[in-house]
């Protein structure tokens, strides 16, 4: 399965379930939409999606893979996700540096890998499986994190590197996240944005954080940081424009205000794209 | 040692324990693995208000938020598609809070619409479909209708379906009112995705036997056992309880 065609490097909507009627309806010019690949498995939400797919690309952006786990992928959820993705020809599919599965339980949510050689033949592994599942190259972003773990060896940039040039996957560059993490940990953010392989880099994301207790906490339910705006800019002049998506996932504004944030997205790719032009 | 690790992450997560040796003990990382535990308790009752939202409004943030941590210690999701979890939690209602009785069949009720929106889509058999003569034959033509993928029939003990739609809708003084007058003479209810939304129908005995029946995906003529109730038969295809239909 190849997909769709490639997305262009240009902003898209996060498509949450609350639009997904007006964006059927909508003319508005959106050159891809994003969704959670696990809330489409079925019912309205899978239907509202093959609609779509007809009209717009479609990046299928996985929160329940669990790529970090021991014990390997959920098999029977990765044949649904992939079963999806064959219905609606995705052209981007991504998953996280992360895991949230252990003994047939799911942790509902993106917990923090210890990054080592171990864990590193582990994600290799199951990347690999589910490149095979959907037949295609994935997109693995970074996480936020709140803990570094002591049984960690390796720096976040040189794992994601070797991960990609191992299994050939992509990388997605969650520019929030990398802000999240850099306040979090006392981390450079432009150091660590150059330690990213980008030459893997497929996608951009961004989105508001929350502070709290000293530390950053990745929210999804507010306006982007300048911080990441302004992170955002320094991947365009070093790395290249590429697709990019600002998340929402609480407090959902209306379909005018995320489109609204979209255009914002937008303007920083077509500044970007003037510059190198120039 | 990875997986030490995780189960041990897993346990602190949900037990709500201090963080054990195999993560890390680094002083002043509690503040920062409380960011997860957090998360892991905020993302269930997320997913488990959505799947009981009337029940949510009825207990309160704090209540339910209470049931779904010692829920979760012991039935943690057991896949990655959180729409699907929550099938035991009226049960677990039931078992830590006895008074209001009502209440595991209020949790019941809200189960099923979760089931119902999230069940995979399937055109629905209409009465245009099936002429009046098919159905008046039916006793002597094998006719098999199979239940609508997000058809659920529950027999509860307590009416709660007017308090459920008061809480849906918000109107807390009716809520009241209807939480009141809530009988234990019983309620028999068919829930269903239709093009309109969810469906929740208060059946009659007979019309709830039949539905019964052909949810067991038999024959027509077996299921009313050679008498059509053809005003049952209407209701069930008016409101799309079947997929499909097979003549032979």
């Amino acid at each position: 399965m190849t997909g769709q065609g490639p997305i262009p490097a240009a902003a898209g909507l996060g498509l949450r379930f609350a639009h997904l009627g007006e964006v059927i309806a909508t003319e508005a010019a959106i050159p891809f939409v994003e969704v959670h690949g696990e809330n489409h498995l079925s019912g309205p939400a899978g239907v509202a999606l093959e609609v779509i797919r007809q009209d717009r690309a479609v990046s299928l952006h996985c929160v329940g893979l669990s790529p970090g786990s021991a014990q390997g992928i959920d098999v029977t959820h990765l044949e649904r996700l992939a079963e999806l993705a064959r219905r609606v020809e995705p052209a981007l599919v991504s998953e996280h540096l992360a895991w949230n599965a252990v003994d047939h339980a799911h942790l509902a949510d993106l917990l923090p890998l210890p990054l080592n050689r171990e864990s590193l033949d582990v994600v290799c592994r199951n990347v690999e499986r589910m490149q095979e599942a959907f037949g295609r190259r994935v997109l693995i972003e970074n996480p936020s994190t709140y803990v570094q773990l002591p049984q960690s060896d390796i720096p976040e940039g040189p794992f994601m590197a070797e991960l990609c040039r191992r299994t050939g996957c992509g990388m997605l560059c969650d520019v929030a996240n990398l802000v999240v993490s850099c306040h979090n940990h006392g981390w450079d953010p432009r150091a660590h944005l150059a330690s990213f392989p980008a030459w893997a880099i497929g996608e951009y994301h961004l989105a508001g954080h929350e502070r709290a207790e000293g530390l950053l906490i990745d929210t999804h339910d507010r306006d982007i940081s300048a911080a990441t705006w302004s992170l955002f800019d320094e991947a365009l002049a070093t790395i290249g424009p590429r697709p990019a998506l600002a998340e929402r996932d609480r407090a959902i504004p209306s379909l005018d205000e995320m489109l609204a944030e979209m255009a914002l997205v937008q303007a920083h790719l077509d500044r970007a794209g003037q510059r190198h032009a120039a | 040692m990875l997986l030490e690790f995780q189960r041990a992450f897993a346990a602190f997560l949900m037990h709500g324990a201090p963080p054990p040796a195999a993560i890390d003990r680094a002083p002043g990382n509690a503040v920062r693995y409380g960011v997860y535990q957090r998360n892991f308790a905020g993302n269930l009752a997320g997913a488990l208000s959505g799947a009981h939202p009337a029940l949510h409004r009825a207990l309160g943030e704090a209540m339910f938020g209470e049931l779904v941590i010692g829920f979760a210690a012991t039935n943690p999701p057991e896949e990655a598609d959180l729409h699907r979890y929550g099938g035991g939690f009226a049960l677990h209602v039931s078992r830590v809070m006895p008074e209001p009785a009502w209440l595991p069949d209020l949790a019941r009720v809200d189960w099923a619409a979760s089931c119902a929106l999230h069940a995979p889509d399937a055109p629905a058999v209409t009465a245009d479909m099936l002429d009046a003569g098919l159905l008046a034959n039916a006793g002597t033509l094998r006719v098999v209708l199979r239940p609508h993928p997000s058809l659920r029939l529950l027999a509860l003990g307590h009416r709660v379906r007017a308090l459920r739609e008061a809480l849906l809708a918000g109107d807390d003084a009716a809520a009241l009112d209807a939480s009141r007058k809530i009988s234990t003479d019983g309620e028999n209810l068919a829930v269903l995705r239709g093009t309109e939304g969810i469906t929740v129908l208060d059946l009659p005995p007979a019309a709830f036997r039949l539905a019964t029946r052909f949810a067991g995906d038999i024959p027509v003529t077996d299921a009313v056992a050679g008498e059509v109730d053809a005003e049952a038969l209407g209701l069930f295809l008016h409101h799309g309880f079947f997929s499909e239909a097979e003549v032979t």
